[in-house]
């Protein structure tokens, strides 16, 4: 069938979609409830089912628009699966993070026994990079359980990513894979933190991983009765990566906060897009963990780690973290977390501390 | 783009756009109000669109994505596949026999099927449509056109 006889197959637009369409675009320069929205950056949510007749279209009005954005549309847009995973981020902040490289398209390809794994994007800064895979198969193999045995991720300085750094994070297939629908196709990704003060601004990172494995479930959806088959191979990629860009700022406070009554000293303060980095006063860590934890030394600190990010006028940008991982040298205590979501640093006015909520501003 | 053309486009695309969002959502009423979202969004946007010939593509990128976060918004009372199931299969008289049957394929397939054989798009731009690779694009078109087939067998006029 061709397109036309596939259009005659397909239903009609109802009124009630027709007429919210109207009204949507009747409304969208009146200086109405939507034009007063538009202005302040929101987006209306509208339900409107009236029927009847159709509403007719205001008069043209002309708005000549300079053409600000230099780069197509679709150059600028996010994977979805990547948007999704840092709950779809604002689009000037995707279009500047694409900009800046921060957010790459990848392309690279491999195909082996039957399984291509394909680089779709990476978002990384000098702490973390996620990474997402599409991995599509001749068969139906793929679902929430698959996966490689064993990967390898070796920078263009030769380092093992994954060996010579203290890292945390994970992957595997997206977390909303569905488990026991095996599909031809699904995705794969990766996120991995630098979590002891380390750096990483290499500019490829050569990506390897061995043997696949996926489950069939004849005799139901449950461990034991998973049967695991093995599809042997070495699938490896380069992700081509720019030289990390600036999109960060650092504060240096040097200020004394107190949380569960002790007093700790903030060094400074390094936050990206991505991850959020506090160098504490070692000395007064150690007070912090003698006073509250007994001396502990492996105890978490909760009260040093942030609760929430928040804007001038105290709204939450960002809420928890996801990896996080520490150091502590005979200086500092270094914490770091990755984001859940991706902010604008250029927003950021203050962190809160703990479930104290301890507030330290940041000025430069 | 001024306000009139943005208009004209949207009320070309209209029925495309509808198609899409019904591919993904269902209920033409979270069809209207993802349409809605989704033309305001493109407009607050329009000066970032740097040619109009990719005004659809462009839009129909938007819809998704705002189609997407309808579902996620419902995402703690249920999941996708119970979202599904909880709204009727289009019945009545007003859908064709291949309509009902393609609304049943699963997602992954009935949306590039969609995109492919009713809206003319290539591989390539659903695969920029969906943020994935034209290999996958063509996997999935090839393993929801044998799905349909089987789903029609049976079908009076399909065998």
């Amino acid at each position: 069938m061709n397109k036309t006889e596939w259009e005659k197959l397909m239903p009609e637009v109802p009124e009630c979609v027709h007429s919210a369409v109207l009204d949507t675009l009747e409304h969208l320069e009146e200086g109405g409830e939507t034009e007063m929205k538009l202005r302040e950056g929101k987006h209306l949510r509208r339900k409107t089912f009236t029927k009847g007749k159709v509403i007719a279209l205001a008069a043209a009005m002309t708005a000549v628009l300079g053409m600000t954005a230099l780069v197509a549309a679709e150059e600028l847009w996010w994977n979805q699966k990547v948007s999704e995973a840092f709950q779809n981020p604002e689009p000037e902040l995707q279009e500047q993070m694409s900009e800046q490289k921060v957010a790459q398209e990848q392309e690279a390809s491999v195909t082996e026994n039957g399984i291509t794994l394909t680089a779709l994007q990476t978002v990384r800064d000098s702490n973390r990079i996620y990474m997402l895979f599409e991995i599509a198969a001749e068969e139906e193999i793929v679902d929430g359980n698959s996966g490689f045995d064993d990967w390898k991720m070796i920078t263009g300085e030769g380092e093992d990513l994954l060996g010579d750094y203290f890292h945390s994070g994970g992957g595997g297939m997206l977390p909303e894979t569905a488990i026991g629908e095996l599909e031809t196709a699904g995705y794969y990704y990766y996120d991995i933190l630098l979590d002891d003060g380390s750096e990483w601004n290499g500019e490829s990172l050569a990506v390897s991983f061995t043997d696949f494995t996926y489950y069939t479930y004849e005799n139901g959806i449950s461990g034991e009765n998973e049967t695991p088959h093995r599809i042997e191979g070495t699938w490896e990629l380069e992700l081509s990566l720019t030289d990390v860009s600036e999109m960060q700022r650092t504060f240096e406070p040097n200020r004394e906060i107190t949380v569960s009554g002790v007093p700790v000293t903030v060094r400074s303060v390094t936050l990206t897009p991505l991850t959020l980095t506090i160098h504490y006063d070692s000395g007064s860590v150690i007070k912090l963990l003698e006073e509250v934890y007994g001396g502990e030394e492996d105890s978490f600190l909760r009260e040093l780690y942030v609760s929430r990010l928040v804007d001038a006028s105290g709204n939450t940008l960002e809420q928890g973290y996801g990896a996080a991982g520490g150091v502590r040298t005979q200086e500092e205590e270094i914490l770091t977390v990755a984001l859940t979501t991706v902010v604008d640093v250029d927003s950021v006015s203050a962190i809160l501390l703990g479930d104290e909520e301890v507030q330290l501003e940041l000025k430069e | 783009m001024t306000k009139e053309k943005f208009t004209q486009e949207v009320l070309a695309a209209e029925k495309s756009l509808f198609y899409v969002a019904k591919a993904i959502l269902k209920k033409d009423e979270d069809c209207a109000d993802a349409m809605q979202n989704a033309i305001l969004s493109a407009y607050e946007k329009r000066h970032t669109l740097k040619e109009e010939k990719y005004f659809k593509t462009w839009l129909t990128r938007i819809l998704i994505n705002e189609c997407y976060s309808l579902l996620r918004g419902r995402k703690d009372m249920l999941s996708y596949e119970e979202y599904v199931q909880t709204v009727p299969e289009t019945g009545g008289e007003e859908y064709s026999e291949v309509y009902l049957e393609l609304e049943g394929l699963e997602e992954q397939y009935r949306i590039p099927f969609i995109l492919h054989y009713v809206e003319g798009y290539s591989a390539r731009e659903i695969a920029e449509i969906l943020g994935t690779t034209e290999g996958g694009v063509k996997n999935r078109l090839y393993r929801g056109r044998n799905r349909l087939k089987e789903r029609l067998k049976g079908v009076v006029g399909y065998e």
